[in-house]
């Protein structure tokens, strides 16, 4: 077993700043990331032969990369057990299980696609926006046949623009923002006009797809989308009332991100309701320090606040994490923590722009009809989840257990949020006092019985 | 009610490579031998290679699913892979000589 001072649990944009920074200050880390390369969502594929493809944030990540490169950073090793001392199990790509006790733990596990139950969301040939998008910058892949875009957000906006750069046949953009209040909009206008390059750079996504072939249906509605064995079509309300119906083989969803947040969940680190991300937040202090003394979440496991701000929240955490440590005095911390945390601010200012620009819309559970299904795992429908809580089950505890919504391998990372919308509207409350169902390790389903390794630690778990 | 286009084409896979380099790395997919990129994951290259209606089917509802998330969440991409069921496909990088078998319920192929 190692005991290195700082373990991070994530290999994105702030698990691979924070790697940086720590080690620059003479902390010994080691990081574990389950995917097979580091760069999460946002820097995938940088260290790939297709990489450069997509521009300048490439070179930006290629950097990141590089700088983060060194000794016992593992690729393909999922933390599937954290108590709260921070010591760590994981699982390697041998499913040998391995163990860490770390000093201090940074759990930077970054965002995921917010789920999105609609009628025929099950059916192949669904995915979603950041499925296609990892597609092309990790593997260089691009839709083969036609696909259609539907959903919302700023994501959705830049994929458009980069599948149409490479070629490939958008069928269709079916957006369902709403239109955006203009009063809303201008209150966060004033704030947002801090970076104005992120917004500009909105702006040009917009007026590039404008000049496209591609159709573009704006604040679309009553969407679902049909075929028998894989999805053949979608069908939706136009803003003037109209349906369509538009073939596809690939239809691609999207309504936002949420925090991928089941690590700090499994640690039961607190956590409030943020309803203008309509996410649950990991609550941290500006240092990144959770609940729980001596573990830190930083990026948008946190909430969703973007990469920049993702970057310097490693970086702080790393700043403070070396002071509790004594690698530095405070003075020393607060001196370098001084320029992350005004760039973090600037980011921060941008976000109630977007917050108000892209509310979820398509993904709202408490309007799905009953025989929409919620849980992909168990195929459990919204009429399933209504019928249970009139029967009397009065959270998602119960719910798991009257319905086994959650209960698959996904263990709620698809159903989590949905459960709590059908909640709120059934029962009154608010989804931040319904909260979620409680995450147990192991993180998810590992081969049991099977490998020896793994059955000496669950023994030792257990004992 | 406008209908656009033609039906979608029946058989099909997701996506294609946008360079046609060949790759280095042979694996077997269902006794098939599959030519794959070394930076590629099996979930990439089973979208690339085949029809997604025939991916997997759920283990407890029959259907077929296929990846939606491509980043570790879903589930929805589970495959044996050199013997170990419910590997998911999309964390997982080729490797020469790996064998991947397809789960389907009660062992039918499409
Ligand atoms: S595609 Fe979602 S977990 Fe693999």
């Amino acid at each position: 077993m190692s005991a290195p001072d700082l373990l991070i649990v994530g290999g994105g944009a702030a698990g691979l700043s924070a790697a940086i920074i720590a080690r620059e200050l003479g902390l010994s880390v080691e990081l574990l990331d389950e995917r097979p390369a580091f760069g999460g969502n946002y820097f995938a594929g940088a260290g790939n032969p297709s990489a450069g493809r997509l521009g300048e944030g490439y070179a930006q990540g290629a950097d990141l990369l590089r700088k983060a490169n060194g000794p016992r950073m593992h690729n393909g090793a999922f933390a599937w057990r954290i108590e709260p001392d921070g010591k760590t199990y994981f699982i390697d790509p041998a499913s040998k299980v391995g163990r860490i006790s770390p000093r201090r733990l940074l759990i930077a596990t970054g965002a995921q696609e917010r789920p999105v139950p609609i009628p025929g969301a099950l059916l192949p040939g669904v995915m979603y926006a950041g499925a296609a998008q990892l597609m092309l910058k990790t593997f260089g892949s691009i839709p083969a046949g036609r696909a259609v875009l539907v959903g919302s957000g700023p994501l959705l906006l830049l994929l458009a623009k980069q599948l149409l750069g490479q070629g490939a046949a958008l069928a269709a953009m079916i957006e369902t923002t709403p239109r955006a209040g203009l009063l809303t909009t201008a209150r966060s206008l004033p704030s947002a006009l801090k970076v104005p390059a992120l917004l500009s750079e909105g702006l040009s996504f917009r007026s590039a797809l404008r000049k496209s072939s591609m159709a573009w249906h704006r604040q679309a509605s009553g969407i679902f989308i049909s075929g028998r064995d894989k999805a053949g079509s979608v069908t939706f309300t136009d803003r003037h009332g109209r349906r369509h119906t538009i073939m596809a083989d690939l239809i691609l969803l999207h309504d936002g991100v949420i925090p991928n947040d089941h690590v700090a969940r499994q640690l039961k680190c607190k956590e409030t309701w943020n309803p203008r991300q309509h996410c649950f937040n990991t609550t941290v202090d500006q240092w990144g320090e959770t609940s729980r003394k001596g573990i830190f979440a930083a990026g948008d496991c946190t909430g969703i606040w973007g990469v920049e701000a993702a970057r310097r929240s490693g970086e702080i955490a790393a700043i403070e994490i070396a002071r509790q440590l004594g690698f530095i005095n405070a003075d020393e911390r607060d001196r370098r923590a001084a320029e992350p945390l005004r760039q973090r601010a600037r980011q921060v200012a941008f976000r109630p722009f977007v917050e108000t620009h892209f509310p979820p819309t398509l993904s709202r559970a408490e309007f799905a009809h009953d025989d929409t299904v919620i849980c992909r795992c168990e195929t459990v429908t919204a009429g399933e989840i209504r019928l249970a809580i009139r029967q009397g089950a009065s959270g998602p505890d119960q719910l798991k257990s009257f319905t086994r919504c959650g209960m698959g391998p996904c263990q709620g990372r698809s159903c989590a949020m949905a459960v709590a919308e059908i909640l709120a509207s059934e029962t009154g409350q608010s989804i931040g006092e319904i909260g979620r169902h409680d995450i147990r390790a192991p993180l998810k389903p590992l081969p049991l019985g099977q490998i020896a390794t793994v059955r000496d630690a669950v023994e030792e778990i257990v004992a | 009610m406008t209908q656009q286009n033609k039906p979608a084409s029946s058989h099909f896979p997701l996506y294609r490579l946008l360079s046609d380099a060949p790759g280095g790395i042979v694996v077997d997919l269902d006794g098939e031998q599959l030519a794959a990129h070394s930076h590629e994951t099996v979930a990439s290259l089973m979208l690339r290679q085949i029809d997604p209606g025939q991916f997997r089917r759920s283990a407890v509802s029959g259907e077929p699913r296929a990846p939606l998330c491509m980043m570790g969440v879903c589930f929805e991409c589970l495959v044996e892979i050199d013997g170990q069921r419910n590997e998911q496909a999309c964390l997982v990088r080729v490797r020469s000589g790996m064998t991947i078998r397809r789960q389907f319920p009660r062992g039918e192929r499409q």
